[in-house]
């Protein structure tokens, strides 16, 4: 890769960083990935899940093991941490989207389909 | 943000604007159109590439099914071995994977100045692009 195009690029990606929806997620991501509550719950939630597949390999699952388990995706889902996280996700996927679009008129091709890997098959 | 660093960053469009037009005028870009062209242009290339792609999914349609026949699967290797010595399309393909090479490589630059991947977020829903660009 040339120069004139690893200074476009970062050029491109400085821009895009100073948008407020880049911003939001930055920050909500860096508090869902840190914050040591989420993580206690993340990690009990982890143990809980392997322990229910185990349970049913063994043929011993009850259904108290599924509401345990439904029961802590619904604390971590509601949590207002998580809830952010996602909320700013999805609307930082939609303005990247668009803006993909954009630069795909220009382009000529979806430089995201041809870059990202993809989830086919 | 002070209004020296305002003066530092471009705004999107300008940057994204920048950013394809250094795309575009690139080495591997400009070589990907050179071929694509020579492809479109040379019927018996065309010719040769549908067969095998034709040939290619009728086998594995059957396989699919238990069937395929040697005669079949070796007539799938002929088609393989001519496009492989076929300069049109070797060039063709050659180019195609190192522009393909090259953007993911500024995907990773973009990335790592943004602290996420931009393409897995900004593709859209279900895309594939198993066959490269254009």
């Amino acid at each position: 890769m040339n120069d004139t195009l690893r200074t476009a690029a970062v050029g491109f990606a400085t821009a895009l960083k100073q948008q407020d929806r880049v911003q939001s997620y930055l920050t909500a991501q860096e508090l869902f990935e840190n914050d040591e509550k989420i993580a206690a719950l993340r990690r009990e939630y982890g143990e809980l899940v392997q322990a229910y597949h185990s349970k049913q390999a063994a043929g011993e699952l009850q259904d108290e093991d599924l509401q345990q388990v439904k029961s802590m995706q619904k604390d971590l889902n509601q949590h207002p941490i998580t809830t952010d996280y996602v909320t700013s996700r999805n609307s930082l996927v939609e303005e990247l989207r668009a803006h993909n679009q954009q630069m795909g008129a220009l382009l000529g091709f979806d430089f995201a389909a041809t870059t990202g890997s993809s989830s086919c098959g | 943000m002070s209004s020296d660093n305002a003066a530092v960053v471009p705004d999107l469009d300008t940057a994204t604007k920048d950013f394809a037009e250094a795309v575009v005028e690139s080495p591997e870009y400009r070589e990907y159109i050179r071929t694509a062209e020579l492809f479109e242009k040379d019927q018996d290339a065309q010719s040769l590439f549908q067969a095998f792609q034709n040939a290619q999914q009728q086998l594995s349609a059957q396989q699919q099914w238990g069937a395929g026949s040697t005669e079949e699967i070796q007539r799938v290797r002929d088609l393989e071995q001519q496009v492989q010595e076929n300069a049109t399309l070797t060039e063709h393909f050659k180019a195609q994977t190192e522009l393909v090479d090259t953007l993911k490589e500024l995907n990773t630059v973009i990335g790592d100045e943004l602290g996420f991947d931009y393409a897995t977020l900004a593709m859209p829903p279900r895309s594939c692009c198993s066959s490269g660009c254009g």
